[in-house]
């Protein structure tokens, strides 16, 4: 298997910081696709492989996610805890991106 | 439901009064009543002795005639004449006077006697001694003498009966005031003990309420902002504890809010100056050699005007959030303190090549830990900054203990400050110096006074221009009992 088949699941909103992430994927030779989403209802979508993302072909369960917490729709706190209740994703880890300082709403 | 405390205490107030207008009433009846008593009383004795003179003269009379008929001499008959003058004005005066029927009859037949024993002695004294044949003065005296009997026994019935209607006045008086004393001490009694069990228990639960209340409002002056305070009803208490709830509830409402606003700072302002940041530093990586020399000037000029921007919200959204963060203090080794902030600071330290001094042992002191950090690492990064240009920082650390309070210091040999701008220097945005030589937000020493001011202590500062500041913030000891 080569990297590039390990496919990194970026939920973000924000454009200038999915830019700014991608630059640093190339900048650290990281070949692997990003796939991007910019709200926690897609990210739940994509995940449960449902609707437009139905086609795991195009749309491979990712090996990571990068996981913004200020999100349309639903929060990466949602998605966070929808994530923790599926057994089948239990290994999957994700990287919160923040960049408050303090969490305002403990993750249980 | 609990009634009105205001009405309460009126309606004692009413009780007592109306009582008071009653004992009043009743007093100022009672008086009446004793006035009319003794002046009946007095009319009663009036009676008797006219009653009495009666008699007397009625006696006199028939001993006067009989006198004349023994002695045959006139003089003997003055008193029979006086007493003829009198008795008839006497009568009509007792009949004007007298009250009961009873009474009446009995005077009318003393009338009829009096007359009868009148006559009798009236034939007897105008007839010449010479005429009268003795036997029939004789008669006559006899016939006056039994009128005068019966007359003597109408004047006593009579005499008894205006005695008895004097007693019962008298007797019926004294038992009135007997009354009224009575009534008076004992409804007295009832209406102060009354007063008093009510009021003592209005004021009772008046205390007990109002120590709740104080309660609460030292818990939310602490900042406890979920206390609520326990007080139900209708009265004025618990509409004043039901504001209280609700204004209680507004500041946490409100203070709810002040903490979305802070995150929503955090993060949707930070994150157009991350771009920014990210985007400028991409430009000065990636197309370095196109820009030129300006252009990365420009370009590292932006980068710097967002890392101000972003320290300048960092250090806002740590002064709002030191007046909201509840501070429960707790003894904290002052040392312990120093050394992880110094550690942690280790970077900016070997930049400015500077030289700490701590003054071991430092002792504990009762604070917030993260709160203490924030001030110590503002206190050694103002010292790391004031510096001459040129010149390596020297700061020494050290506490004293003073009683039961420790004042930590935080000394450097920098530019200074001067006595003038001592108070000024702890205020929010004041700065002294230009952004170029000295950068900064402006917040870092109001954050120390907030802070140290949150802890229940003090913050200060000795210096002058050119000699180096001691800052110093006082607090408790760790030691010390809460």
């Amino acid at each position: 298997m080569m990297a590039s088949d390990f496919t990194i699941l970026l939920v973000e909103d924000n454009p200038d910081d999915v830019l700014l992430i991608q630059r640093a994927f190339r900048k650290a030779n990281l070949v692997n696709p990003i796939s991007v989403v910019d709200d926690g209802e897609k990210a739940i979508a994509y995940l449960s492989g449902s609707g437009d993302y139905a086609d795991r072909a195009r749309h491979p369960v990712p090996v990571l996610v990068l996981l913004d917490l200020k999100l349309p729709r639903r929060s990466g706190h949602e998605v966070l805890s929808w994530i923790k209740q599926h057994a089948a994703l239990k290994r999957l880890p994700v990287v919160v991106l923040t960049s408050t300082t303090s969490a305002p709403t403990p993750i249980s | 439901m609990r009634p009105s405390i205001i009405r309460k205490l009126t309606l004692i107030y009413v009780f007592t009064i109306i009582c008071l207008v009653l004992f009043g009433l009743a007093a100022v009846q009672n008086m009446q009543r004793l006035r009319a008593s003794t002046v009946a009383g007095a009319h009663n004795q009036a009676l008797i002795s006219q009653l009495q003179t009666l008699l007397v003269d009625l006696l006199d009379a028939e001993t006067s005639v009989r006198g004349y008929v023994a002695s045959g001499h006139d003089d003997f008959l003055a008193s029979y004449r006086a007493a003829l003058a009198v008795v008839p004005g006497a009568l009509a005066d007792l009949a004007g006077e007298l009250a009961t029927p009873a009474q009446r009859t009995r005077l009318a037949a003393l009338q009829e006697t009096t007359d009868q024993e009148l006559d009798a002695l009236r034939l007897v004294a105008d007839t010449p001694r010479a005429v009268t044949p003795a036997t029939t003065a004789v008669d006559l005296l006899r016939s006056s003498r039994s009128a005068m009997e019966r007359a003597r026994s109408l004047i006593d019935d009579m005499t008894a009966a205006e005695r008895r209607t004097l007693e019962h006045d008298q007797a019926a008086a004294l038992t009135g005031q007997r009354l009224m004393l009575e009534g008076l001490v004992g409804g007295g009694l009832v209406v102060v003990a009354l007063s008093l069990i009510v009021g003592a228990s209005v004021l009772r639960d008046l205390r007990w309420r109002l120590a709740l209340l104080a309660d609460g409002a030292r818990r939310l002056g602490e900042g406890e902002l979920a206390h609520r305070v326990a007080i139900a009803g209708r009265d004025e208490i618990s509409g004043l504890a039901r504001a209280f709830n609700r204004m209680a509830g507004r500041l946490q409402d409100s203070n709810a809010a002040l903490d979305a606003f802070a995150y929503t700072v955090s993060h949707d302002l930070r994150a157009p100056l991350r771009a920014m940041q990210g985007f400028s530093k991409a430009l000065l990586e990636d197309f370095a050699d196109a820009l030129g020399a300006q252009g990365r000037d420009y370009a590292s000029r932006v980068v710097a005007a967002a890392a101000r921007m972003d320290d300048l919200i960092q250090d806002l959204l740590a002064y709002s959030r030191l007046s909201r963060t509840d501070m429960a203090l707790s003894p904290v080794p002052l040392e312990e303190a120093v050394d992880s902030i110094l550690s942690r600071m280790q970077g900016v330290i070997g930049e400015r090549n500077a030289a700490i001094t701590v003054e071991r042992p430092l002792p504990a002191v009762r604070a917030h830990r993260a709160t203490l950090q924030q001030c110590l690492i503002n206190l050694v990064n103002n010292a790391l900054k004031f510096t001459a240009p040129g010149d390596a920082p020297d700061i020494r650390i050290r506490a004293e203990t003073n009683g039961a309070r420790v004042r930590c210091w935080v000394e450097d040999r920098g530019i200074g400050v001067a006595p003038d701008h001592h108070e000024r220097i702890f205020r929010v945005f004041e700065r002294l110096h230009g952004s170029e030589t000295y950068p900064g937000t402006g917040i870092g020493l109001a954050i120390v006074k907030k802070g140290v001011e949150r802890m229940e202590g003090q913050v200060g500062v000795e210096s002058a221009a050119g000699q180096g500041s001691r800052f110093w913030f006082e607090l408790r000891g760790g030691d010390a009992a809460a």
